[in-house]
């Protein structure tokens, strides 16, 4: 019966896909089009503290849910210039892991340069005060500032008259 | 099928054992007292409040040694559910450390602090527990805290007191025990006399803990001579210790951390020394020879290499 050797030879396959498939990627590429040098991007690390969110208020894909990678083993790939990060607190790793507090970060990336989370929590009563910086793992110097979450609404100019 | 008796007997124990359950809880729950005698009211102690960081030693009294019923763990770990212990006013030092559970994980503190304050009667205090993550690790310290204002009151001691004043004609031995993981604080440090028992006792726990360990292995036993005198004294700090009152004469101190690393050093206190200084127990050294040749001793059976951060 051909048609049997040839869903076995399919079944082969796919458990064998199933099994010795690639890996999850460590490292992502956060940009548009064809991969670059590593000399052409900056690269920012996940920490078992710390998780990237949002790169200039657009979501990245994330790929904790793939086995065999954690989320806290992902570095990201940037390009150079001005970003708007959004860091969340990592709480847990696997099925079981969690987002807490967020902050925004704007800062500065430098191709070639390898960056780094560095937080602090401190925990009083259950409560927990959470806060998170970006530092060049070179030097380890801070970089960049803590912006607000939302940006607030421009204020109106009082001496303009109102639509009224 | 259970019978109904067979039920009823069922239903009669797990009600039992629900009932120590809580009435064990309901202890646990109750403040304790840190401090000998009759049970004193609210307001001639001090409450110190244990949510994210326990308090497992007073001084250098371990709470287990007073509450020996209820508190049941090892060497290493403390009353970790204890909400809150009473102290007496006055100066006291704290060996604290953290238990936190996630899921079905437990973490604990590979080393505790220690928190130095002086507690007034009437207050209450708490503890904040700050971790420092750089990306690769996470560090911990804790903060006493006043429990109303949050304000913070102390934080983990980092240097060694000044000396303690020896009684004429003897001396302070004072330094400080770790190994790359591993502080004494909240550990006890030893001192022994120094003679062939306790030579060749060292030499081979050196030995003994140089090679792999195989279950049928035991370790040396702590020979009689090393009785006299004996001090134990637990560490502080970073892992300082100090004993005081030392008469002249030969000694170890001793170290025994917790992951297996046996910590040794040779002491001599001279007559009208009145201070000996920077002693540091190492592992894997026998001052009286060299009893376990380097070749015997792979890196991977030191410190640094055996020991691993939990």
């Amino acid at each position: 019966m051909p048609y049997k050797r040839i869903i076995a030879a399919v079944l082969s396959l796919f458990v064998a896909g199933c099994t010795f498939g690639p890996p999850p990627p460590d490292t992502l590429e956060v940009y548009e089009g064809a991969k670059r040098p590593p000399s052409q991007v900056a690269r920012i690390a996940n920490s078992e503290a710390a998780v990237l969110i949002l790169v200039d208020q657009r979501p990245i894909r994330g790929i904790s849910w793939k086995p065999g990678t954690l989320r806290s083993q992902i570095t990201y790939e940037l390009l150079p210039g001005t970003h708007r990060l959004r860091i969340a607190r990592a709480i847990g790793e696997g099925s079981s892991a969690r987002r807490g507090q967020v902050c925004d970060i704007l800062v500065d990336l430098v191709p070639g340069r390898d960056y780094r989370f560095v937080t602090q929590t401190r925990t009083i009563d259950g409560k927990i005060e959470w806060e998170c910086r970006v530092a060049d793992s070179l030097t380890g110097s801070t970089v960049g500032k803590i912006v607000d979450l939302d940006p607030p609404l421009p204020k109106l100019d009082p001496t303009l008259p109102t639509s009224e | 099928m259970f019978q109904t008796t067979d039920r009823t007997r069922l239903v009669l124990i797990a009600s039992a054992a629900l009932c120590a359950a809580l009435q064990a809880a309901g202890c646990i729950m109750k403040p304790l007292t840190a401090y000998s005698g009759p049970t004193l009211p609210k307001e001639q102690v001090a409450r110190i409040h244990c949510k994210d960081v326990y308090v497992h030693t007073v001084d250098t009294t371990p709470l287990r040694d007073w509450f020996p019923a209820m508190v049941k763990y090892g060497s290493e770990t403390g009353p970790s559910e204890v909400a809150a212990i009473d102290v007496l006013p006055g100066k006291h030092r704290l060996i604290v450390n953290f238990r936190r559970q996630q899921g079905g994980m437990i973490a604990w503190g590979v080393n505790s602090f220690s928190i130095l304050y002086d507690f007034k009667a009437g207050q209450d205090y708490a503890f904040s527990l700050v971790e420092m993550n750089n990306g690769t690790r996470t560090i911990w310290r804790p903060e006493l805290i006043d429990k109303t204002t949050k304000s913070v009151l102390a934080t983990h001691e980092s240097k060694p007191l000044p000396a303690s004043k020896s009684k004429p004609g003897m001396a302070t031995v004072r330094g400080i025990a770790a190994t790359i993981f591993n502080t004494s604080t909240g550990r006890e440090v030893v001192l022994i006399p120094r003679n062939k028992a306790t030579e060749d006792w060292i030499a081979a726990t050196n030995k003994f803990r140089s090679e792999e360990g195989g279950i049928f292995k035991f370790a040396p036993s702590m020979p009689k001579e090393r009785n006299k005198p004996f001090r134990a004294t637990i560490g502080y700090g970073m892992g300082f210790f100090e004993f005081t009152d030392v008469p002249p004469g030969e000694y170890f101190v001793i170290f025994d951390s917790a992951w297996g690393v046996f910590c040794s050093a040779p002491v001599k206190v001279t007559a009208g020394q009145a201070l000996v200084d920077n002693v540091m127990p190492t592992p894997l050294r026998s001052p009286s020879s060299p009893a376990v040749p380097e070749k015997k001793n792979p890196p991977a059976n030191r410190a640094d290499a055996k020991e691993k951060p939990a």
